[in-house]
């Protein structure tokens, strides 16, 4: 009985030996969190100087071509009470090869061991996206400690750019990135592109990626508008507006406000804040005999006019008809406008109408001859808008 | 067997379902994708309805042995050669699941929490556990799993509220993949991924009320498939490359995508930990498997004493095995052949035979004392 209880101690004192980490243990003091990656080509003078001979060569120069690899590491924390903390941030550049290679030797540089857990943003220049990210984005995506939910940002200008603008001129705190891409949730300008759907998207064949774009003027940010990508290359951008179309049609359209002029008074601007009643319908049927996809869109939308002015009577039926009708028509023209601009100009599927083509299909085999990547550019959309004015607020009528 | 290890048919099906829970995190759904594609769902349905089809005979054939597993059926078979060559068999059998499922779920938590770890220690962690666990009894392991796997599946099913923002239904079409060949044919090699079943073969001297033998094994396998088509989807509506990307554990992938809300990320912490108690009750009903065969074989009073030289045994061979190549063979069709063979062949037609014979000799006796013996109202009268 003795050696039993001997035995059963020994073992419980093993397994709490074994669950004991201390020599290999870290605090937050030995760790120096980073809050947002920039990544860039590296500027070479000397490239606007070479023969079209040389030039022609770029493209296999351009494989070995480093890059600038930023990181904006979080240095101070000031704690307000009953408030937000918020921080300094110093920014480390390095030009390297890979990204992995870039942060080995940044740790040599910080003070402390780099550590990706609150990254929340990663800035990548328009310049690089032009030329491709996947090489550096499997990178990231393969790495543990980054968070899937940190944000795409393509900048108009060179990312490192981009990180000065936030961390010279603001004190800003670790969820500054987050709350910034959170407008979109009132205004419907941006729309949310985390690495984890970014990553998805380039694997997957039924939609291509999208990420936000970001200007700065050297001293502030602005996040309006969506870098369109084919496969993992940048080929350009849609305005704000466009962006309410697509947030329309990937139903991540949380409110949104567009004017229009007025049917009532042609000097008059109306503004209506927009919403989601419900899921958009999508459905894509691809017709053999003209051997091009029609595309057909049902939106529901909850609108609340914003606007009070003199002789307005939204209580008036037939006012309110005329007005549901006006609103549906100027978005139909904005999201028209917008499926041209991503089919024709673009020819980048990034709402994923091919998904729900394959929805009409048994087997793979039954549709592997449609060549969606040269078919979608000729696709014919026809849009049918549902408008439910349901309020105006505090003024009804003047 | 001892009356105080007999259990109830509740126990019973937790005992059977953590198989299949074990399977799932360790890329079970992965191996049916990477061959069905799209068509993932409709060939699990039709591969879980064979899986029913069979257990329910099983359970029709099992009506004759009360009290018996397939070791005692073998030797009924074969005698004591036949007994201990399928006990060999299956001793190999569980111990290379055991190894397998080490070695796998090491490659995970080395790369994301013991990256400094020597491997020999956290091998040692898993090995020592389930050792431990044996010899203290069955019952242990057995109320310890009872506990264990209700809390798994919980966890499983909220995975799906915290992943609503990543899913898109299109993903899972065309909804038989990528022909019918590979959906309805050449999918149904897929009936492996309900290994479970052979533990089934096993089970009958557990149950405390032998009635419940059917009721048990077909309610174990009608959630197995519940929860493997569950995950399965789950994989297929987040991730549009799951069909040819090679990722180390797929359902990792699914956790660390998980959000509730603004305030709860990065949970995979609580998942790990929880796979981690899945495992090493995995392992040790594994290892109690691995003892009582080894008993029926060798005729020992006492199998609790060799849990610590067979944790010995299997600690080395987890060693000597650590190589990605090894690991992949025996996850990959190693594994999938011992099952289609050894379960659904070999212990099949042994209690089929065994079934045969009994009924075969039943009959002759009933022939022999026709010609002497009256049986009226259960009383035999020498004619």
């Amino acid at each position: 009985m003795l050696k039993r209880k001997f035995l059963f101690a020994l073992i419980i004192l093993f397994f709490i030996v074994a669950f004991i980490q201390c020599y290999d243990a870290r605090s937050v003091e030995d760790l120096s969190y980073i809050i947002a990656i920039g990544i860039d080509t590296v500027q070479s003078d000397e490239k606007d100087e070479m023969s079209d001979n040389d030039k022609n060569k770029v493209a296999n120069i351009e494989k070995n071509d480093n890059i600038l690899l930023t990181i904006q590491v979080a240095t101070t924390s000031d704690s307000e009470s009953g408030g937000t903390s918020s921080l300094k941030t110093t920014l480390y550049s390095i030009e390297t090869p890979s990204i992995g290679i870039g942060f080995s030797i940044l740790n040599t540089i910080v003070t402390s061991e780099l550590n990706l857990s609150h990254c929340s943003s990663i800035v990548i220049s328009e310049e690089l996206a032009s030329k491709g990210i996947n090489p550096h984005f499997d990178n990231l995506v393969n790495n543990i400690e980054i968070r899937p939910t940190a944000s795409i940002i393509i900048s108009n200008r060179t990312a490192r750019e981009f990180l000065e603008a936030t961390s010279e001129s603001n004190e800003i705190s670790a969820q500054y990135y987050t709350s910034v891409i959170g407008s979109s949730e009132t205004t419907g300008y941006i729309s949310e592109c985390q690495l984890s759907d970014f990553y998805a998207s380039i694997h997957d064949n039924t939609k291509e990626p999208t990420a936000i774009y970001g200007f700065t003027d050297g001293k502030n940010i602005e996040d309006l508008g969506l870098a369109i990508f084919y496969n993992d290359k940048y080929i350009g951008r849609i305005s704000g507006v466009d962006t309410i179309c697509h947030n329309i049609l990937t139903n991540n359209l949380e409110s949104a406000t567009i004017s229009l002029t007025s049917p009532f008074n042609k000097d008059n601007v109306l503004d209506a804040k927009i919403s989601l009643n419900k899921n958009t319908g999508i459905s894509t049927v691809y017709d053999n005999t003209s051997q091009v996809p029609n595309i057909t869109c049902k939106i529901y939308l909850d609108v609340k006019i914003l606007s009070a002015a003199k002789n307005y009577n939204f209580t008036n039926e037939n006012d309110l008809i005329i007005l549901e009708t006006a609103i549906s028509e100027k978005v139909k023209e904005y999201c028209y406008n917008y499926l041209n601009k991503i089919s024709k100009d673009y020819n980048s599927d990034v709402i994923g109408f091919y998904g729900y083509l394959k929805r009409n299909y048994f087997t793979e085999e039954n549709f592997k001859d449609i060549n969606w990547s040269e078919k979608f550019k000729d696709s014919k959309f026809n849009i049918t808008i549902d408008v439910d004015l349901s309020s105006n607020y505090l003024f009804p009528r003047m | 067997m001892n009356i105080d290890n007999k259990i109830g048919a509740k126990e019973a099906i937790l005992f059977i379902l953590i198989v299949t829970i074990n399977k799932i995190i360790l890329n079970l759904p992965k191996s049916i994708i990477r061959s069905t594609s799209t068509g993932a769902i409709v060939n699990l349905i039709l591969t879980g309805l064979i899986v029913i089809f069979f257990v329910l005979i099983v359970s029709c054939l099992f009506k004759n042995f009360q009290n018996d597993d397939i070791i005692d059926i073998s030797e009924y078979v074969g005698g004591k050669f036949l007994k201990s060559i399928v006990g060999i068999i299956y001793i190999i059998f569980f111990s290379t699941i055991i190894c397998t499922v080490i070695l796998q779920f090491i490659s995970l938590i080395k790369v994301v929490y013991f990256p400094k770890s020597p491997f020999v220690f956290v091998v040692l962690f898993f090995v020592a556990a389930m050792s431990t666990a044996n010899y203290f009894g069955n019952k242990s392991i057995i109320k310890t799993n009872s506990l264990i796997v209700p809390v798994i599946m919980f966890s499983l099913i909220i995975m799906f509220f915290g992943i609503t923002n990543q899913i898109d239904v299109n993903r899972l079409f065309p909804i038989f993949g990528k022909d019918y060949k590979s959906t309805f044919v050449y999918g149904l090699q897929n009936i492996y991924a309900f290994g479970g079943v052979g533990y089934v073969f096993f089970l009958m001297p557990f149950l405390k009320n032998k009635k419940d033998f059917k009721k048990v094994s077909v309610s174990a396998i009608v959630f197995s498939i519940l929860f493997l088509i569950f995950i399965t989807a789950l994989l297929l509506l987040t991730f549009p490359f799951i069909s040819y990307s090679e990722e180390m554990v797929s359902v990792y992938l699914l956790v660390r995508v998980l959000e509730f809300g603004e305030f709860l990320q990065r949970t995979d912490a609580l998942f790990i930990f929880l796979w981690i108690l899945s495992s090493f009750s995995y392992l040790s009903i594994t290892l109690m498997f691995v003892l009582n065969t080894f008993k029926k074989v060798t005729n020992i009073s006492d199998s609790r004493q060799m849990s610590f030289s067979f944790g010995c045994i299997l600690f080395g061979v987890t060693l000597f095995l650590n190589n990605q190549y090894i690991i992949d063979l025996l996850e990959g069709p190693i594994y999938k052949y011992s099952i289609l063979i050894l379960i659904f062949f070999i212990s099949f037609a042994l209690l089929l035979i065994a079934n045969i014979k009994k009924k075969l000799l039943t009959s002759n006796i009933f022939k022999k004392t026709k010609n002497t013996t009256i049986i009226t109202n259960g009383i035999i009268r020498q004619k």
